[in-house]
């Protein structure tokens, strides 16, 4: 008996003995909007310590952390296996655009660290929503509102709906909430867990008003028309000052409409129904195959929109390659407020039956473009597929008329819009051409020269102006020279008037002017010996009365008589 | 600098009023008939679209709808006639292929334009005059700041620096142009309309008894108002009415 206890026992816990440790970091949804509620959940079976985990300054936490134990099961071989775990979720919203990181959460156990995985997240703007005017409502203390996307949509193209409720009194808690309906044929994707809402403050009519949005939803209409949206219901908890306990509170909205447009006319050829925006690329799985054997083609689209419903496009094959069955289709995608976004593949089956390089035909599909509002048609080049010859390869016999249509080549499909490309008629050969051209460069050639022309002459008239300047100043100076004390003093002033008059008449220092400089210029023809004569003489008898060299019999008045002839004679 | 600036802005406009000025309503309204299948009627559209502004989007789509209502000869002519202006497009070179495959099914397409052409015309003419332009006002300026010895030595040292590069660039850019322009201006290759076309020793001479083969592309040697003077496949030169032929 004790032995069929203890393996009873045994055999119970073993499960839980031999589960794997694991702890894992999820986040619901992994693409929200500007202030859209996001859950981030930590589950672990590992006992011990849970750090804190470092959360982006953008996340504002908007309710209580909830933890607690739960299990699931895990099918793998056909077997399933109870997992029980211990979890923790917050849930809060990010106020800024972009891709956050979050993670890895670290759990200490006396055998070390453990470390879970990292999850990203990405923060797109906030939809713009249209929406009745919340300020003709103020007259109630609780309120709703249907919030969309667009009045008008083209048939394919995703409506984002949302419900906002509207309170001038504190609520406590949100109750038995029943969602809008699109009163028509249509997909409905939820974006929004409605058991968690984010409470704000706005402004209406000047007064501060609290607001939650619920139950955001994306709606793929199937057909055209005007269709009504019926009003969301919910009933609130909410504090009533008078009142010992809280009071609850039914809420119905608004009502709304949708008029959803047909596409318009001139639908190109290779039109898949996709309504959004998507770009094409193309693989094949192997660039190498024997004849007569198969080869996979990979035609990825991706981008957002109607994605989940787009077709297969029309794949155009050269002759001797044949197409089997049915394309397969592989999607990753999520729905967000721009629709299903991601990527589907289909995956087409060519059997190669000529022997070559064979150059598959681009790919080419067309879309409507909502923000353009009208087609466009994109297309994807194939690399060359090198055929391998086989002995064994039988070729198939011809196919029937009723068949041939499907493997013929055909015409790649129409333009739809016309490019702006400019117009190639303009003829730029002639003359016209060359002048417009070349003007420019003749232009700036003539401006230039007229500059450096017009600089040079005021450049010569500013230094004529400032020579005749320099003859007047000097003048001045040894005029003035009577004004100073000592008769050294006055032999200096008039030493160095002469002197800077000298070199700013030849444009040279004043240590350049000596008595074979005076020579050299005499030789130039640019002075005239006699005046030369005078400048020596004046400037030995400066020095006489410099250096105190038999200098007493000078008189100094002659010597600024000699010295204005000089100046005069210069000016001359 | 103000009345070079207006001078500028003049341009562009000249230029943004060339490009947006094309009626596209001729050619929506082909491609409506295409739409709906209606391909004589989409013929029409395109045939009155191309007539007012030739252009690579009406060929194309005329040789869609020619080749649709199984005028091989004539699409074959619209698809090469679109080539003439996006020379390097991989759906017309594939059309053109596919419907020359028609006509003659031992034969190969070859490709009516050069290399050396289709990369000079690949590049769209207004881009080429565009950048010919951009390098001719700046070429100026530093030509500018060379001739009238600009006081800022940094200035005139990048200025001297960068006057072949400009001019060089400005050269190339002319020369595209030019090419480009003779390009979409000039009467490459003709396809007769029929086989029974009548040919000629000279404009308004006499008639000779050369052939010309129906399916074939023949080159234009010259041009004389409404005369083509092509080569016999006997190498005879000889000269054809422009209302006879197919020409682009």
């Amino acid at each position: 008996m004790r032995y069929l206890l203890l393996h009873i026992i045994l055999l119970s816990c073993t499960p839980i003995w031999c589960q794997d440790e694991f702890l894992q970091l999820e986040i619901n949804p992994s693409r929200v909007e500007k202030g859209q509620d996001v859950t981030i959940t930590i589950k672990t079976n590992i006992e011990g310590r849970t750090a804190d985990f470092e959360l982006p300054d953008e996340f504002t936490q908007s309710g209580p952390t909830h933890s607690g134990m739960s299990s699931s099961v895990n099918y793998s071989n056909g077997k399933g296996q109870v997992e029980r775990f211990r979890f923790q979720k917050l849930s809060g919203y990010f106020d800024k655009e972009g891709e956050y990181k979050i993670g890895p959460v670290k759990v200490q156990t006396s055998s070390g660290q453990i470390e879970s995985n990292t999850v990203n997240v990405k923060v797109v703007k906030s939809q713009n929503m249209i929406s009745a005017d919340p300020s003709d409502n103020m007259d109630q203390a609780v309120f709703g509102i249907i919030e969309q996307s667009h009045k008008e949509i083209y048939e394919g193209q995703p409506l984002v709906l949302e419900g906002k409720v509207y309170a001038q009194i504190d609520i406590l808690q949100v109750e038995n909430y029943h969602n809008f309906k699109f009163e028509g044929s249509a997909e409905e994707k939820s974006l929004a867990n409605s058991n968690q809402v984010s409470r704000k403050y706005e402004k209406v009519n000047g007064k501060d008003v609290m607001t939650f949005k619920i139950g955001k939803s994306l709606v793929f209409p199937d057909r055209t028309g005007t269709y009504e949206i019926s009003p969301f219901e919910i009933i609130l908890l909410y504090d009533d000052p008078r009142q010992l306990f809280p009071e609850r509170v039914k809420v119905r909205s608004n009502e709304s409409k949708v008029k959803v447009k047909p596409l318009p006319s001139g639908t190109p050829k290779s039109f898949i129904g996709g309504v959004g925006n998507f770009n094409i690329s193309a693989s094949l799985s192997k660039n190498k195959v024997e004849q007569g054997k198969v080869v996979e083609l990979n035609v990825h689209i991706f981008g957002h929109g109607n994605l989940h419903n787009i077709d297969a496009p029309t794949i155009n094959l050269p002759k001797g390659m044949v197409l089997y069955g049915d394309p397969e289709e592989k999607d990753s995608m999520n729905f967000s407020s721009v629709g299903a976004e991601g990527m589907k593949t289909f995956t087409y089956f060519i059997q190669a039956n000529k022997a070559g390089d064979v150059k598959l035909n681009p790919i080419e599909m067309a879309f409507f473009d909502i923000e353009r509002e009208k087609y466009k048609t994109i297309k994807t080049e194939v690399e060359q597929l090198n055929v391998e010859a086989s002995e064994n390869f039988v070729a198939t016999p011809e196919k029937s008329n009723d068949d041939k249509d499907s493997d013929e080549d055909s015409l790649m499909p129409y333009i739809t819009s016309r490019s702006m490309s400019g117009n190639n008629n303009i003829s730029f050969d002639g003359w016209s051409g060359t002048i417009l051209f070349t003007s420019p460069l003749l232009l700036g050639l003539f401006f230039g020269f007229v500059v450096r022309y017009k600089r040079k002459d005021a450049e010569e008239k500013e230094l004529t102006l400032s020579k005749l300047n320099a003859f007047n100043e000097t003048k001045e100076k040894i005029k003035s020279i009577n004004e100073l004390s000592s008769t050294e003093e006055k032999v200096n002033m008039l030493h160095t008037s002469l002197l800077n008059l000298f070199a700013k008449k030849w444009d040279v220092n004043t240590g350049d002017i000596s008595r074979s400089f005076l020579a050299l210029k005499v030789k130039e023809g640019i002075l005239d010996e006699s005046v030369k004569n005078k400048i020596v003489d004046v400037l030995n008898q400066i020095d006489q009365l410099r250096y105190g060299i038999s200098g007493e019999n000078i008189e100094l008045s002659k010597l600024k008589n000699e010295s204005f002839k000089i100046i005069e004679a210069l000016e001359k | 600098m103000k009345s070079l600036f207006l001078f500028i802005i003049l341009f562009y406009s000249f230029i943004a009023s060339q490009v947006i000025g094309q009626t596209d309503s001729l050619f929506d309204e082909g491609v409506n008939a295409l739409a709906k299948d209606n391909y004589k009627k989409a013929a029409e559209y395109f045939e009155k679209d191309i007539k007012q502004a030739p252009n690579f989007e009406g060929f194309y789509n005329l040789g869609i709808a020619k080749a649709e209502v199984g005028k091989s000869i004539e699409s074959l002519w619209a698809f090469e006639s679109a080539l003439k202006y996006k020379p390097i497009n991989g759906s017309a070179q594939f059309n053109a292929a596919l419907v020359f495959e028609e006509i003659e099914p031992s034969k190969e397409w070859k490709h009516p334009f050069s290399w050396y052409t289709r990369i000079i015309s690949s590049v769209n003419l207004m881009l080429w005059i565009s950048i010919a332009f951009i390098f001719s006002l700046v070429s100026g300026v530093i030509i500018y700041l060379i001739a009238s010895k600009h006081q800022n030595f940094g200035l005139q040292k990048w200025s001297k620096r960068l006057l072949i590069p400009s001019i060089l660039i400005l050269a190339i850019s002319i020369y595209g142009a030019i090419e480009s322009s003779k390009h979409f201006n000039k009467l490459h290759f003709l396809y007769p309309k029929s086989e029974n076309i009548t040919v000629y020793i000279k404009p308004d001479g006499i008639e000779l008894k050369d052939k010309l083969s129906f399916s074939t592309r023949y080159k234009i040697i010259s041009k004389e108002g409404e005369w083509l003077e092509v080569k016999t496949n006997k190498n005879h030169s000889v000269w054809i009415k422009k209302e006879d032929v197919l020409s682009y």
